[in-house]
């Protein structure tokens, strides 16, 4: 296997943007990323466009993004894996350098969600899992879903919904600091506590936005990235994991499998064994704060019930333990389903660089970084790690 | 970050674009295939019925015709009984489109009894307080009257012992 870095890196400003189309959207991070990387058009050999869809007018997305930044005749395909459709395009970038098929790839994620109502949109993500046995007949929503995990959760480790609270107050707190991010409002634990219930314990302020966003990474092999870096980022591990459809089958409510799974095979590929100890910083898949206490356990930075101690003793702040969403997150950076997993990755490989600057650049001094990006309830999960230290054992 | 050449554009600005309407008219016909249709057969005559395998010997509910584990059809049909418990639970404020609800209905995973460990269905819990569900809870199925072999012939399921 050959190993593969970022060459660089772009996104969109997030929200609900209805000043651009699809297409349009998309190229904002594709001429961000190509900027960066030098990287031409001509240069690229595939590109991968990441899409839930559904809500989005665009049936074949891919090549319609591929036309509007000049991409075509390239070979293109659409990926999705629900929320993780962002990680699963760039894994399948990477088999493809990695095995030698290909030396320049491109990964463009892109969400339209505006183009539905909101009750549309919030009625197609409720159908994500198992239509029969949890939407056709209960009319189940998204936060319904996690709602489930964090009741399991603070019932047995005793956890308060002012635990969980505190993530969403973090995130916004870094949202206001990224001018890309949906929201750049900061937040209060009070704020949290009076905003409405969505789904018992989740609040509103519990659950992250609908929005609309592009982001790029542009990928290479090794023998291809002195021609356009000296400063590659390169993918050291990619894990990747399922969960089954019907939540009703999954052994416990107190983690996701997939992402526990996934998260162990990535730290296999990269030879870390305490990731709390060698990690600069994470970016974690905080669709709900629950999900946020739930991916540090289940990354293993603490141990299974610590996850909310770690919020509480504001261990995920820059200059805590494990500084986690610099980027404002999920909640405050906005997910917009296809780009989200490509924006984790993106903006690791410039926080490494430490291109991100100001009060979100964290302290690199390992030079290692992880992004977690679940899809569905733990239906899919993706998690991988940045270095930019190449050598070492690699897959 | 580089600065890159082009106008950003304020929101007042946007709404003087045009915006196209259309609207996708989709009606699925979804079959619920061979075992399922057993199963809501079996919520007519107030009864949950699940599949055996007699190799592994689970017994699986919802129902299917074939072990994926032993690679092999399963052998037969079990009636389970209409009693369970709450594995994990939410209480709903929000109906599928993210409208409010008047009375908030609470949603649970409950694994039925008779059953394999853990295998279970999501249904509603009624005559019970949000703030007295407990994970771990005994449950039994209150059925309607009217059945029509659907999952909601059991109106939901209430607190029992
Ligand atoms: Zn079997």
């Amino acid at each position: 296997m050959r190993r593969v870095a970022i060459l660089g890196a772009g996104q969109s400003r997030f929200g609900k943007r209805t000043d651009v189309r699809l297409d349009e959207l998309a190229w904002e991070s594709f001429r961000e990323a190509m900027v960066e990387s030098g990287v031409t058009q001509r240069d690229i050999d595939s590109f991968i466009v990441s899409t839930l869809g559904g809500w989005s007018a665009e049936v074949l997305p891919a090549v319609v993004v591929g036309e509007y930044c000049g991409l075509t005749p390239k070979p293109t395909m659409r990926v999705e894996a629900a929320c993780a459709s962002g990680s699963a395009a760039v894994y399948q970038a990477y088999t493809m350098i990695a095995s030698g098929h290909a030396e320049v790839v491109s990964v463009i994620g892109v969400e339209k969600m505006s183009e539905s109502s909101t009750p549309t949109t919030v009625e197609l993500i409720g159908r994500a899992g198992n239509y029969f046995w949890e939407f056709e007949n209960y009319g189940m929503t998204f936060p319904a879903y996690y709602a489930l995990y964090a009741s399991s959760y603070m019932n047995r480790y005793g956890a308060t919904e002012e635990d969980l609270a505190l993530v969403a107050v973090k995130n916004h707190y870094y949202g206001s600091f990224n001018p890309k991010a949906h929201f750049q409002r900061r937040i209060s634990v009070d704020d949290v506590m009076k905003s409405i219930y969505v789904a018992d314990p989740l609040k509103l302020l519990d659950c992250s936005p609908i929005t609309d966003g592009s982001a790029t990474v542009i990928l290479a092999s090794e023998e291809s990235v002195k021609k356009f870096t000296n400063e590659p980022v390169w993918i050291r591990g990619i894990g990747a994991a399922s969960g089954t459809a019907n939540l009703s089958k999954r052994d416990n409510f107190l983690g996701l499998e997939a992402a526990r799974k996934a998260a162990d095979d990535a730290y296999k590929q990269a030879n870390i064994e305490r990731p709390i100890s060698k990690l600069d910083l994470v970016e974690a898949h905080d669709c709900f704060t629950i999900a946020e206490v739930m991916a540090y356990e289940d990354l293993r930075l603490v141990e299974r019930g610590e996850g909310y101690k770690l919020i509480k003793e504001e261990q995920t702040y820059k200059g805590g333990k494990i500084p986690v969403n610099l980027s404002g997150g999920l909640k405050a950076k906005g997910h917009p389903i296809g780009a989200t997993g490509v924006s984790m990755i993106g903006e690791l490989s410039k926080q490494l660089l430490g291109r991100i600057g100001g009060e979100r650049q964290a302290d690199i001094k390992h030079g290692w970084a992880l992004a977690h990006n679940v899809g569905g309830t733990g239906h899919y999960a993706y998690v991988t790690i940045l270095s930019l230290d190449k050598n070492g054992d690699v897959l | 970050m580089q600065s890159l050449p082009g106008v950003s554009v304020s929101s007042e600005e946007i709404k003087k674009y045009v915006t196209e309407q259309f609207e996708a008219r989709i009606r699925y016909s979804w079959t619920s295939g061979v075992a399922i249709s057993r199963f809501l057969e079996g919520l007519k005559n107030k009864e949950i019925w699940g599949r055996k395998c007699n190799r592994c010997g689970r017994i699986v509910v919802p129902p299917r015709m074939y072990c994926e584990q032993c690679f092999r059809p399963n052998d037969e049909w079990v009636k389970l009984k209409d009693t369970g418990k709450v594995n994990t639970y939410s209480v709903a404020y929000v109906n599928a489109d993210a409208s409010r609800r008047k009375e908030p209905i609470i949603i649970a995973v409950i694994e039925i009894d008779g059953a394999s460990p853990l295998m279970g269905i999501l249904h509603y819990l009624g005559e019970v307080q949000p703030d007295d569900v407990r994970i771990g809870m005994k449950v039994k199925a209150v059925w309607k009257d009217e059945r029509k072999g659907s999952i909601l012939d059991i109106r939901y399921f209430k607190p029992i012992g």
